[in-house]
C-alpha cells in the first residue's frame, strides 16, 4: 500500500465516521467531510456560480452577490464551483472576492472547459488570474470534455504543486459510463455529477465505487436548477422533518444529499442572502441516516 | 457533441432573465439621452419611406448600416457579451448585416432603382411592422413590467432594430433586398428561442409578426400580379 492508497482508505474511514448512524443522532455544529485522498475536511455544503454569478459588471447585482458570498463565508462556506463556461462568473468572483478581505476557508474549484488538450494551460491561467488566486484547490474537467489530455495536465500540475486536487465533472445524468472508467483509470481525488433527492441515478454505481476508490463526491443541481425547490415548496414540510432539525424545505433537500456517506459537498446556487442562509443551514443539526433518507424520498416522490 | 439534443432549451441559458433586463436597462442609462437621436432618425427613415425624394432613399440604407454598427457595438458586444459568450457571434452577424446594407446602399443598381422607382406597392405590411418596431415594441415591454429604463428601443436593442430593418426592406426595398432578409429573421429566431428558455413565451411575439409582415407582403405582391394579369 502506498502513501496515497493509505491516505484515502483512512479519509474514507473518517468519512463514514462522520454520518449519524441514527437519525437522531446528535451531529457536529457545522457538518464537514473529508476529501479521502487526503484526509482534509471541507464543509459539506459549497457554492455553485452557474447563471447566479453570470452578472457581468452591473454594480447593482455585483452588490448584491457580494451580501451572498459575505453570508456564504459567514455562515462557514468553502468551497466555490465555477467554470470557464459560466461567462463572467470567474470574472466577478474575482472582482468581489477581494472586497470581503483574507477568506482563508475558501476552497476554491473551478474547471477546464475547452475541446482541444493544448490550450487547456491557458485557459487554466486565464481563470486563475480572473479568479486572483496563487492556485486552484481543485481543477476539474468539465463534463468530460477532452478529458484524456486534460486529466494529464492536471495530473502534472498537481504533481508540481500547481494543483492541490483533481477532478472530473459531468451533469444531468450524463456520461456516467466514462465517468466510471476515468474513476476506475485515473488517479483523480473528485468527481462533480447531479444528485438530487429526485435524481439519484449516481447512488447505483458512481456514489458506491467513490467511496470504494476514496474518491470525493461534489453533487451538482441539487434543486435542479431550483425547479425542485420551487416545486417543493408549493407543498407541505412534514411534520416529521422537525425529527431532522429541517425547519424548511431547503434544509430537507440539502440534508438528503449531504446525509450520504459517499457524498462530500453539494453546491446549491443562488442570488439572495436569504436563500444562501437556508442552504447554510442544512450544515446544523441532525442529520438523516439511511432510513430517514428514504422516508424523505418517498415522500417527495409522493407530491 | 452525441448529448447536445438530450439537453433542454433552458439547459442552454447561461443567464437569469433579471441579468439579461439588466443589459438592456445598463445599454439605456449609459446611452441617455442619445436616443433621443435614433428616434429622430427612425422618424426620418419612416418619412423617407413614404414620401420618398430620391437623394433620402439613397441615404436610408447607409444610415441603417450604420445602426446596425452600433447595435452590434454597444448592446451585443459591450453588454450582452458579458453574459452570453455566443454574443460575439451574434454581434459579428450583426456587422456583417450592416456591410449588406451599406453595398445595397452604395449600389449602382440601387441607386437606379430607388431614383427611378419610387415607393412600392404592398408597402403597408412592412410599415406596420416598422411603426411596431418603433413604438409598439418597447411599450409591450413596460407592459411585461420591465421598467422604462429597460425599454427596448430601435438602434439600441437588437429585437427592434431586426423588426425595424425588416419593416423598412419590406415597405421601401423589397424587390432589391431579399438576401438582406435572414440576418434580420434569423435574429428575430433567436431572440424568440432565448424568451422561450427564460420561460417567457410572449418574447415570440416579434418572430411571428416578422413572420406574418413578411407573408402578408408575399401575398399581396402575388394577388397584385394576379390581378394585374387578369386585367
Amino acid at each position: 500500500m502506498n502513501r496515497r492508497q493509505f491516505i484515502r482508505l483512512a479519509g474514507g474511514a473518517l468519512g463514514l465516521a462522520a454520518i449519524p448512524s441514527l437519525a437522531a443522532a446528535a451531529a457536529p455544529a457545522l457538518l464537514r467531510k473529508p476529501i479521502p485522498s487526503s484526509g482534509e475536511q471541507i464543509p459539506a455544503i459549497g457554492m455553485g456560480t452557474w447563471i447566479t454569478f453570470n452578472i457581468g459588471d452591473d454594480p447593482l447585482a455585483q452588490e448584491q452577490r457580494s451580501e451572498v458570498l459575505r453570508t456564504f463565508f459567514a455562515q462557514g462556506g468553502g468551497m466555490i464551483d465555477s467554470s470557464p463556461m459560466y461567462g463572467s462568473a470567474e470574472a466577478v468572483l474575482g472582482e468581489l472576492l477581494p472586497r470581503l478581505g483574507e477568506q482563508p476557508g475558501l476552497f476554491s474549484a473551478t474547471k477546464v472547459w475547452t475541446s482541444s488538450g493544448d490550450d487547456g494551460p491557458a485557459e487554466i491561467e486565464a481563470s486563475r488570474r480572473l479568479w486572483g488566486v496563487q492556485r486552484f484547490d481543485l481543477l476539474q474537467v468539465h463534463n468530460l470534455l477532452a478529458w484524456e489530455r486534460h486529466l494529464e495536465t492536471l495530473v502534472d500540475m498537481q504533481a508540481r504543486g500547481q494543483l492541490r486536487y483533481v477532478g472530473i465533472t459531468t451533469s444531468h445524468g450524463r456520461r456516467h459510463a466514462d465517468m466510471l472508467r476515468v474513476m476506475r483509470d485515473w488517479p483523480i481525488d473528485f468527481v462533480q455529477a447531479s444528485y438530487n433527492i429526485l435524481d439519484r441515478e449516481v447512488e447505483t454505481e458512481i456514489l458506491p465505487l467513490a467511496a470504494e476508490r476514496g474518491i470525493a463526491f461534489i453533487a451538482n443541481r441539487p434543486y435542479r436548477r431550483g425547479e425542485l425547490i420551487d416545486f417543493a415548496k408549493r407543498h407541505p414540510l412534514p411534520d416529521w422533518a422537525a425529527d431532522i432539525d429541517c425547519p424548511h424545505w431547503a434544509a430537507f433537500l440539502l440534508k438528503f444529499i449531504v446525509s450520504h456517506p459517499a457524498v462530500t459537498c453539494a453546491i446549491p446556487a443562488t442570488s439572495r442572502v436569504d436563500h444562501m442562509l437556508e442552504n447554510m443551514s442544512a450544515m446544523h443539526g441532525r442529520q438523516p441516516d439511511a432510513a430517514m433518507r428514504e422516508r424523505m424520498a418517498r415522500y417527495v416522490a409522493t407530491l | 457533441m452525441e448529448t447536445w439534443g438530450s439537453y433542454a432549451l433552458s439547459d442552454l441559458l447561461m443567464f437569469s432573465p433579471a441579468s439579461y433586463l439588466r443589459r438592456y436597462q445598463l445599454a439605456n442609462t449609459q446611452l441617455w439621452p442619445g436616443q433621443l437621436l435614433l428616434l429622430a432618425l427612425a422618424a426620418w427613415l419612416g418619412w423617407s419611406v413614404r414620401r420618398p425624394r430620391p437623394r433620402a432613399g439613397l441615404l436610408a440604407l447607409p444610415l441603417l448600416a450604420a445602426v446596425w454598427t452600433f447595435v452590434a457595438w454597444w448592446f451585443l458586444y459591450r453588454q450582452y457579451a458579458q453574459i452570453n459568450l455566443a454574443a460575439g457571434w451574434f454581434a459579428l452577424a450583426f456587422m456583417l448585416q450592416a456591410l449588406l446594407l451599406m453595398v445595397l446602399g452604395l449600389s449602382k443598381r440601387h441607386r437606379h432603382s430607388v431614383c427611378a422607382q419610387g415607393p412600392v406597392p404592398n408597402w403597408h405590411p412592412g410599415m406596420l411592422l416598422f411603426g411596431y418596431a418603433l413604438l409598439i415594441h418597447p411599450l409591450a415591454g413596460l407592459a411585461a413590467g420591465r421598467p422604462w429604463q429597460g425599454i427596448e428601443l430601435f438602434g439600441v436593442a437588437p429585437d427592434a432594430t431586426a423588426l425595424a430593418t425588416l419593416g423598412l426592406l419590406l415597405g421601401r426595398y423589397r424587390a432589391a433586398s431579399w438576401w438582406l432578409l435572414p440576418i434580420p429573421l434569423a435574429w428575430c429566431l433567436v431572440s424568440a428561442l432565448t424568451y422561450l428558455a427564460m420561460g417567457q413565451p410572449h418574447g415570440v411575439a416579434p418572430l411571428l409578426l416578422a413572420i406574418t409582415a413578411l407573408a402578408a407582403t408575399l401575398m399581396l405582391h402575388r394577388h397584385g400580379r394576379m390581378g394585374a394579369y387578369l386585367r
